[in-house]
């Protein structure tokens, strides 16, 4: 596991509550506010690249690798800028930074790979 | 009757307003507070096109002209909820950026309806006094059924904008075509 990932097990000191993806929940800062997964109940180890649960709901806007990416526009909207969760009204939108801002430390991971294709 | 109840609807349209804006003064809005003004009045904006819609079917139900009375002040409404809405995401969201602004505009389909739809909002708006209805005459009815193809603008920009799940943008694009169904008049075959 890349280092800067986290499986969360607790959240303000308390135990991981239900709705924020008890038992387990594995945070990855730099797919961070695109679609990420919301709780591990299982894990299999598969042959094939599996279909994620949003890449089933809306496979048009989704794909597997769930990188946050501001050069790949979502088909709805553009990504290159997003607001600050927790601003007020007059605060500005900024703007989105390739995985997050970690790309010294994860970018080697996607080596060779077009990131516009496999978003 | 209709001298009491005008100013009296006029005070209920502008209750959602009034609503936001104590919501936006007492930061009552969550974490996302632009993601609620923008929803909100989007919402209230289709509420408006359903209430506009739905006066002259009222008035053929009711054989009351009180609708058309107050069908003026809320097809204005609609028009002040929908710059609000649109204020909201060029003002407060993007901060007139107008590079982005354009770009989605162009690329967004959902954006360039919505956009499309307060566009069309203009002329009805300017275009609402008893005087310009003198002025323009017949062409003013026809001009004013504008609103029709503002209303499925409305609800596509709705439905185009949701993630996975239609069910609200697709109660009010049921309402719309209901309403609008009621304006088809269906020839008697001889």
């Amino acid at each position: 596991m890349h280092p800067l990932t986290t499986v969360v097990t607790g959240l303000y000191n308390k135990k991981l509550p239900n709705q924020n993806g008890a038992p387990l929940r594995i945070f990855i800062p730099w797919k961070y506010g695109f679609k990420s997964a919301k709780a591990i109940v299982k894990i299999k180890l598969v042959e094939k690249m599996p279909t994620s649960s949003w890449m089933w709901a809306s496979p048009k806007e989704y794909g597997f690798f769930s990188n946050v990416n501001p050069d790949v526009n979502h088909p709805r909207w553009s990504q290159a800028s997003e607001r600050v969760i927790g601003n007020d009204i007059f605060s500005p939108r900024i703007k989105t930074e390739m995985f997050n801002g970690y790309g010294d430390q994860v970018a080697d991971l996607y080596t060779g790979m077009d990131l516009k294709k496999y978003y | 009757m209709v001298r009491f109840l005008k100013p009296c609807i006029f005070t209920l349209s502008l209750v959602p307003f009034s609503l936001i804006v104590y919501k936006i003064f007492f930061n009552k809005l969550g974490p996302e507070p632009v993601k609620e003004i923008t929803h909100f009045t989007g919402e209230w904006t289709l509420v408006f096109i359903c209430l506009t819609l739905a006066m002259s079917p009222l008035k053929r139900i009711t054989n009351s002209t009180f609708w058309i009375n107050i069908r003026r002040m809320l097809g204005l409404f609609v028009f002040f909820y929908a710059t609000l809405h649109m204020l909201t995401y060029v003002v407060i969201d993007y901060r007139l950026d107008w590079e982005q602004i354009i770009n989605d505009v162009v690329k967004k389909k959902y954006i360039y309806i919505g956009f499309s739809a307060w566009l069309l909002l203009l002329p009805l708006a300017f275009t609402s006094s008893k005087k310009m209805m003198t002025l323009l005459k017949q062409n003013w009815k026809k001009l004013h059924r504008l609103i029709y193809v503002i209303a499925i603008f409305g609800s596509l920009h709705f439905i185009w904008l949701s993630k996975t799940i239609f069910f609200k943008p697709l109660i009010y694009t049921l309402i719309i075509l209901f309403l609008l169904s009621l304006r088809i008049k269906f020839k008697k075959s001889a």
